[in-house]
């Protein structure tokens, strides 16, 4: 909750950082990771009491995209492992 | 979004818990839509900075969005490509190019893997760029033009992003098929007033400012003259994804998520216009938007009298305190079944009762002993919170006329039941 409300504050705030960086692409860049991760916690935040929506997960594609998928899926978690 | 679900289980330490591993990537990648509209608004439309702030912070705190949509569904998926296809449609609309229909053709494949939802979205962009563009579609008098060669490597990019990554959804036109199927989907549906209900009931800031800066721009602009293509262009995608999100099968405020981003898109894109341009107004007002639609988002999800559609809890629970009746030979039907089947194989539970997902468009059968479902089924009335309280069958039948052998009640979520049909608790009893 803490960490929440401080990104929020960090966010409200993001104006400010028009004056203090030079960089108006590098200011919007950091605006927008601020904008994901505010999201991203406010999603998890909310949702932290309540059930898995599983209902997807019997919703597999096709088994070819399943496969597609799992190999993106396990090459991606070989790379993070590394 | 079921990978990258299966990716948190994988990567993420336990100490996260169960639910927050399995939700994280999908909740990264769901809030890339917001991130996209700031960058949009600002780089494609070229607003204020205040104004990207004020349609995006908007959309992130908006109460349909973070409680009532799901995070690992493909609604969040669908909002990235929606805004995409209409910031880079608008990028383009007048410069039809090879870079534009890769781009474009991307964008649409992007959304083909998500959801059937991506053909009227394509269709509102045809539409957009045919009255407000040049070059991708005209009409000449009489004549329909169009941008032949543009057009089809769109189409084809689509094609093969698609064919790649999910070969049915083009081999077996499982993706038009889909769409079909939704055309004419025979389900539950609420009444269309109740869009206008969800608006103002969950997100009151996006209505009031997305109203006001909308009617006060293009006032302004007709009062002087200068309604451009960029107005033609907005209008057409906020009036074709109202009138898809009515006319499409309304199950419950999260199919309202697409047009909730088009409406926050034009609220950015317009902004600095309705306001004209003046430095203190601006940021001010930005700062408004942001503020308001954070106290509405707080305010909701403290008020007693909301519960968010899909707050459901106690699987867990019932799977802990249930041993004898999961192995009870007797027929069941729950809500939520692959939830109840993920939590009990997760506990290690062995379910041997004949047990099946609960059918909510079809009367109960007479030897289904137990019903597990949370109660939104029995509200009744209006459907305030969730369109199955609208005189549901279950309602009348379960509700008030079954016993509840179990429940669960956690903070902020429906109560989750278990009801005994009376006829197998008079056998019981004769029995003993």
């Amino acid at each position: 909750m803490g960490r929440t409300i401080v990104t929020l504050i960090v966010l409200a705030a993001a104006p400010i950082l028009n004056r203090i960086s030079a960089h108006k692409l590098l200011t919007d860049l950091l605006i927008i990771a601020i904008l994901i991760i505010a999201s991203m916690r406010l999603m998890l935040f909310l949702r932290r009491r309540s059930s898995l929506g599983m209902k997807p997960i019997t919703q597999w594609p096709s088994p070819m995209s399943g496969a597609l998928c799992g190999v993106g899926t396990n090459l991606t978690f070989m790379l993070t492992a590394r | 979004m079921i990978y990258l679900a299966k990716l948190g289980e994988e990567v993420l330490p336990a100490g996260l818990g169960l639910e927050t591993r399995f939700r994280f990537f999908d909740a990264l990648i769901g809030s890339l839509a917001v991130g996209l509209l700031y960058f949009f608004l600002r780089h494609s439309f070229n607003t204020s900075r205040p104004a990207a702030l004020a349609g995006s912070s908007l959309l992130l705190f908006s109460v349909i969005r973070l409680e009532e949509t799901e995070i690992i569904s493909m609604h969040h998926l669908m909002l990235a490509c929606t805004i995409a296809l209409a910031a880079l449609g608008y990028h383009w609309h007048e410069r039809p190019s090879l870079q534009a229909a890769i781009g474009l053709g991307a964008v649409i494949a992007f959304g083909a893997l998500s959801t059937t939802y991506v053909i009227p979205a394509a269709l509102c962009w045809a539409v957009a760029v045919g009255l407000a563009g040049k070059g991708w579609f005209a009409w000449d008098r009489m004549q329909f033009k169009i941008s032949w060669w543009k057009i089809p490597a769109m189409v084809l990019v689509a094609a093969l992003i698609v064919l790649l990554l999910w070969p049915p959804g083009v081999l077996s036109t499982t993706i038009l098929r889909d769409f079909l199927f939704y055309l004419h989907y025979p389900g539950t549906t609420a009444p269309r007033w109740i869009a206008v209900y969800w608006l103002a009931r969950l997100d009151l800031p996006i209505l009031v400012f997305s109203t006001l800066i909308i009617l006060v721009a293009v006032w302004k602009a007709s009062r002087s003259g200068c309604l451009s293509s960029k107005h033609a262009y907005l209008a057409v995608f906020i009036l074709f994804f109202l009138n898809t999100a009515l006319t499409a099968h309304l199950a419950g405020a999260r199919n309202l998520l697409q047009f909730i981003g088009v409406l926050c898109l034009a609220t950015g894109a317009l902004f600095d216009e309705a306001l004209g341009y003046q430095p203190l107004v601006l940021p001010s007002s930005s700062a408004a938007a942001m503020i308001l639609g954070a106290i509405n988002l707080a305010v909701l999800w403290q008020s007693p009298g909301y519960t968010p559609s899909f707050a459901t809890d106690g699987y867990r629970a019932f799977v802990k305190e249930n041993d004898v009746r999961l192995r009870e030979r007797a027929r069941a039907q729950v809500y939520g079944l692959p939830v109840l089947n993920f939590y009990s194989q997760h506990e290690g539970a062995s379910v041997t009762s004949d047990v099946s997902e609960l059918d909510d468009t079809e009367p109960l059968p007479t030897d289904v002993k137990y019903v597990l479902m949370p109660t939104f089924f029995c509200t009744g009335g209006l459907p305030v919170e969730h369109p199955m309280g609208l005189e549901h069958p279950l309602g009348r039948t379960v509700c008030e006329h079954w016993n509840v052998v179990w429940s669960f009640k956690g903070a902020h979520v429906w109560e989750l039941r278990l009801y005994e049909n009376p006829q197998f608790t008079a056998v019981n009893r004769k029995i003993q």
